[in-house]
């Protein structure tokens, strides 16, 4: 917001010099025709999540015996997903909330498109801890509604219930900021569609835009919505994984009791979200020819935060090995051990390496440049994100306080099925999105560009005197 | 009602600022800019007073704050005493979450709420552009021409070219 | 709108040390020694007499070992007694809380400094020395660890039970170990120290040569700083404050003084700014960087209270006593010799949360320093208790009274010497970087409409 700049900083859009050549890269795939690649991409998508709905409607039909979960593991490969997927979810708001009250600019044109990415994945994750009620029409009984059940409430001391609250504030919260922040671009698509004389699909881009017209008034209150709505997303996306990490750290389980979990699984969200979104932005911006709007300078930046939260959850995850020894308990010392040295230790050393090893590859200016490694090693963080969930949940079940309780986890078809869905869903969603609404936000990157050209066509004009120094 | 406003069209941030602070000097009353993006530091040309929607998000939050604690504190304190782990049924810890939560909701909906009541939006609503292109590349200064004598228009807009209006027009509105 | 611009003699302007301040300083030093000697005499008094006021309170609560009969098997009936609580514990204890608050708030401003240019962060840049400033004050203030070493074997109760007299301490005797324990932390203060003479250097470097190799230079150094002070600090912070009761363990412990530190450098270096805008410097400086330092302080403050929540929420909600000691300590209502603790435990949150978050949610709060500095002296007020009610009860149990005068002796001592340092580190180069490339940046910085 200064309005002088270092001219050693890099510039967030290259090789655009009006404000309308944004608007028409980004509108580009709104007002094209479908074509095949995208079809495709989309029809498979739904295949996969259709393969999952309908694994979803056999596991209620059935009941929740059809997945691997056994008496000692009653968590495991579902509550692993709905972990995964509220992480996935939090590099949007951290984008969009977070980065805003740092005044990072690289923002601008990468937040839309991971707040899309925050809302399908937390959609994703709702599934699961409604799934494994078992009984999810009754999914109600979440709510304190008054009733008629003899006046039962919900219990406010179970973080399963903190959970529903957090998780509802938090995709409520997250959708009103992804749409508010569209509402602009909506008015910029509807006006251009109209110009091109679409006048149907102009028509329906203007119902969503509200009747924006740009008024510096509304603009002004419209900044500030925008700051407040950061600053209270950014507790809440630090709260919401927190809460979920409290459905572990309240027990007495040795490897889910450690006040470390709410900080640590925000870091690993993040982390695990940025991983995401790397791997998205990698081939959006390929895919959409964003190239000038999504930079390597862009992508370097989200590498480096990826190394910053990576190494962030190696810490928490020496602290808890090193505690575990600290704390004298045999019971925390035995459940780190067999983490990491039991018959679970490739899980952990699959999570171990992904998560701090690869990305310390990104100190490399060559590899944080590279779109293909960058892309290889997002995957890695993705997988290695996934599997941190699983060691913490499974390695802490399996071995039961009574060692004849002990016992193994297997998943079955149902449950991998169910979670390829989601991705099937995820990417399902991610497709829509990206076909029918503008995947930068054109006003705030117009707002980067500090040297604009005077567009074509304009009668009567003529260079000004200055253009900003 | 309809109104006649004298428009001034630029083509970049800065020039409609320079044109701004010019035609204030003038003493020229701006009804509106109308642009594709937020002009940083136009408020004081316009009178825009600060927005007061900070406050009222903060209420919104304040009542969050206190339904999440009256809906826990009547249901634990006296409709439903619950004993869990042996702790008080008024554990005011365990509160914190949900008090929390509602208060980030509140607070959050209450506001953007406000600001589309205030702003008037609404999915539906008629928009009457003064150019076709201002959510796109142009930036309208729109002038109420009830607000200026029918003599001073020439020379108003004869200062807005000066200061790199591309195209000087009047619309119905 | 439009922002001045300032010539070059008005940036390359240096400060000159007031003999008001002079003054001040050397006031404060001498009374914090005659307060110290005063704490001393008063303390060593109650420790011949001791038995009439205390003789209850130390057959249950000795030490702070009392948490071991919570284990019960075996090992903590042999710690008991093993330890009088002497004056030289209350010099110890004292000593250690003084020397961490300010350390803390130097490391605070080492991290701030750092992590900004990792950030490419632009705004702060005509702030800058302040904080370099306050890093100068690390050498100083490793003078009072390096007494600590001395001191600590009558503070830290696993230095004074013995080996075999208790075993869950035993077990962990390979970490906490005298030895061990001064070597690491004198390599963490070596690393600490020459990261932030490095970094100043570098500063000061381009102020004479300008070019962007310092710049560059000091973007690597901040980066692996970063790292190994993610690591050892919460090792220091395991060492100094955990291991006083070193049955008791939770993992966030480093997060939680890492909250605290960062509020408390935020603070004071708005209280700096304050102090030089108000003696005619700076005058570059707007209340844009004010409010965006405030904005830290009170976004901090919050992330604060969310270590604390987190932290006493699972310890409390899990209900294991070997955690729950920790809280129980601290609130045990109905032992009037832990009355106290129960009062700092919530008066605790009141300054260190309550009071400054809704002071200073608007926006003029953070802009004004008439509305910030008052609740600033609150928000360090709470920083010392925040420590005082980690340290005290570990090692001096219920005894907390005793030392105050001591701790207010060391305070005005170590005051001083902050005081002194940071401002005498000022007048040595310009109160702005001139040759750094975010600069003009930073001189036309403005927040925007929130």
């Amino acid at each position: 917001m200064s309005h002088v700049e270092s001219p050693i900083r890099q510039k967030w859009v290259t090789n655009t010099d009006t404000y309308n050549q944004i608007s028409r890269d980004v509108i580009k795939p709104i007002e094209s025709k479908p074509n095949l690649r995208w079809l495709g991409a989309t029809a498979f998508s739904g295949l996969v999540m259709t393969i999952g709905f309908a694994l979803i409607g056999w596991t209620i039909w059935e009941g929740i015996g059809t997945w691997g979960l056994n008496r000692t593991v009653g968590w495991a490969f579902d509550i692993t997903n709905f972990v995964f997927w509220v992480g996935i979810g939090h590099a949007g708001t951290l984008i969009s909330a977070v980065l805003l009250l740092f005044r990072q600019k690289w923002r601008n044109s990468i937040n839309r498109a991971s707040e899309a990415m925050t809302i399908f994945a937390v959609l994703c994750a709702g599934l699961f801890p409604l799934l494994h009620m078992g009984r999810p029409w009754l999914g109600l009984w979440f709510l304190p509604l008054p009733n008629t059940r003899g006046s039962l409430w919900v219990n406010f001391n179970s973080p399963l219930l903190w959970d529903v609250f957090a998780i509802s504030t938090y995709l409520t919260v997250s959708l009103v900021f992804w749409y508010l922040g569209m509402v602009p671009d909506f008015a910029t698509i509807r006006d251009r569609l109209k110009r091109l004389g679409r006048n149907i699909a102009s028509y329906i881009y203007g119902l969503l835009a509200f009747g924006w017209e740009g008024s510096s008034r509304n603009w002004s209150r419209y900044e500030i919505v925008s700051l407040i709505l950061a600053g209270l997303a950014t507790p809440l996306v630090l709260s919401v994984h927190s809460i979920v990490s409290m459905d572990f750290a309240t027990s007495v389980i040795p490897g889910w009791h450690t006040t470390i979990f709410p900080p640590y699984f925000v870091a690993g969200a993040i982390f695990s979200g940025f991983g995401m979104v790397q791997t998205l932005m990698v081939v959006t911006r390929k895919v959409y020819k964003l190239e000038n709007y999504i930079t390597l300078d862009h992508m370097e930046s989200i590498a480096k935060i990826v190394i910053a939260t990576g190494s962030l959850v190696g810490l928490a995850y020496m602290t808890e090995f090193f505690v575990a020894w600290y704390s004298g308990s045999i019971w925390e010392r035995y459940t780190f051990v067999n983490r990491a040295f039991g018959p679970m230790a490739w899980a952990y050393w699959i999570m171990f390496s992904c998560n701090v090893i690869t990305p310390q590859l990104f100190w490399f200016r060559a590899i944080r440049r590279n779109m293909v490694l960058t892309f290889i090693i997002s995957i890695f963080v993705n997988v290695g994100m996934w599997f941190e969930r699983f060691v913490i949940i499974v390695t802490s079940l399996y071995r039961d306080f009574l060692p004849s309780s002990w016992t193994n986890y297997i998943p079955t078809y149902v449950e991998i099925g169910i979670f390829t869905g989601t991705l099937g869903l995820f990417m399902f969603c991610y497709f829509l999105f990206s076909k029918y609404l503008p995947v930068v936000n054109m006003f705030e990157v117009k707002t980067l560009l500090t040297h604009p050209k005077k567009p074509d066509g304009l009668e009567g004009a003529r260079e000004p005197e200055s253009v900003n120094a | 009602m309809k109104k006649r406003f004298l428009l001034g069209k630029f083509w970049n941030p800065d020039d409609t600022l320079s044109a701004l602070g010019k035609l204030r000097e003038e003493g020229v009353w701006i009804h509106d800019v109308y642009s594709p993006f937020p002009i940083h530091g136009i408020e004081p040309y316009l009178n825009i007073k600060r927005t007061r929607l900070t406050i009222a998000a903060f209420i919104y939050g304040c009542m969050g704050a206190l339904t999440a604690l009256l809906l826990m504190g009547s249901i634990y304190g006296f409709i439903w005493p619950m004993d869990i782990g042996g702790k008080p049924s008024l554990a005011w810890p365990d509160f914190v979450p949900i008090t929390f939560e509602l208060t980030v909701l509140f607070s959050a909906h209450g506001m953007v709420l406000t600001f589309l009541i205030v702003g008037q939006y609404w999915p539906g609503k008629k928009v009457q552009l003064m150019d076709e292109r201002q959510c796109d590349d142009v930036f309208v200064v729109a002038i109420d021409k009830e607000k200026i004598a029918p003599e001073d228009e020439g020379r108003i807009s004869q200062l807005m070219n000066e200061h790199g209006a591309f195209e000087i027009s009047e619309k119905e509105v | 709108m439009e922002a001045v611009h300032f010539s070059p003699e008005q940036l390359k302007e240096r400060f000159t040390f007031p003999g008001k301040l002079r003054n001040l300083v050397f006031g404060l030093i001498g009374t914090g020694i005659v307060v110290l000697i005063l704490g001393i005499f008063i303390a060593s008094g109650t420790d011949s007499h001791g038995e009439d006021t205390h003789a209850q309170a130390s057959e249950q609560v000795v030490h702070p070992v009392s948490d071991t009969d919570q284990h019960g098997d075996g090992h903590g009936e042999n710690g008991h007694g093993g330890h009088a609580i002497t004056m030289m514990t209350h010099l110890g204890a004292s000593l250690l809380n003084v020397s961490l608050f300010f350390f803390t708030i130097a490391m605070g401003t080492l991290f701030f400094l750092t992590v900004h240019r990792i950030g490419n962060s632009g705004w702060e840049t005509a702030i800058r020395r302040v904080p370099e400033a306050i890093t100068t004050y690390l050498p100083v203030g490793v003078v009072g660890f390096v007494a600590m070493f001395v001191l600590m074997d009558h503070v830290f109760e696993w230095l004074i039970v013995q080996p075999g007299a208790d075993a869950l301490i035993d077990t962990k005797r390979a970490y906490l170990n005298k030895g061990f324990f001064i070597v690491r932390n004198l390599v963490f203060f070596g690393v600490w120290i020459g990261a932030a003479l490095w970094l100043r250097r570098l500063s000061l470097q381009e102020d004479l040569k300008g070019g962007l190799s310092f710049f560059n230079r000091s973007e690597v150094i901040s980066a692996v700083f970063v790292i190994f002070f993610a690591i050892s600090y919460t090792l220091f912070s395991i060492d100094w404050i955990k291991s006083l009761e070193p049955h008791w363990f939770s993992t966030i412990f480093g997060v939680y003084i890492f909250a605290g530190s960062f509020v408390s450098a935020m603070v004071v270096i708005y209280f700096i700014i304050v102090y030089l805008k108000q003696q005619g410097y700076m005058p570059y400086v707007n209340e844009a960087h004010l409010h965006d330092v405030g904005k830290y302080a009170f976004g901090f403050t919050v992330f604060w209270a969310y270590i604390w929540v987190a932290q006493y929420l699972l310890i409390w909600y899990s209900n294991i006593p070997e955690e729950g000691i920790y809280y129980v300590k601290r609130y045990r209502v109905g032992d009037d010799a832990y009355l106290g603790y129960a009062a700092f435990f919530y008066l605790n949150l009141f300054l260190n949360f309550f009071i400054p978050f809704f002071a200073l949610m608007t926006r003029n709060a953070k802009r004004i320093p008439r509305i910030f500095i008052p609740v600033g002296i609150i928000m360090l007020i709470g920083h010392w208790l925040d420590l005082f009610q980690m340290i005290m009860p570990g090692a001096v149990g219920s005894h907390w009274a005793e030392g105050l005068i001591m701790n207010l002796g060391f305070m005005l001592i170590f005051g001083g010497a902050f005081i002194y340092v940071v401002f005498k580190s000022l007048t040595k180069a310009n109160l702005v970087p001139v040759n750094h490339p975010y600069l003009e940046e930073s001189l036309h910085h403005t927040t925007g409409p929130v």
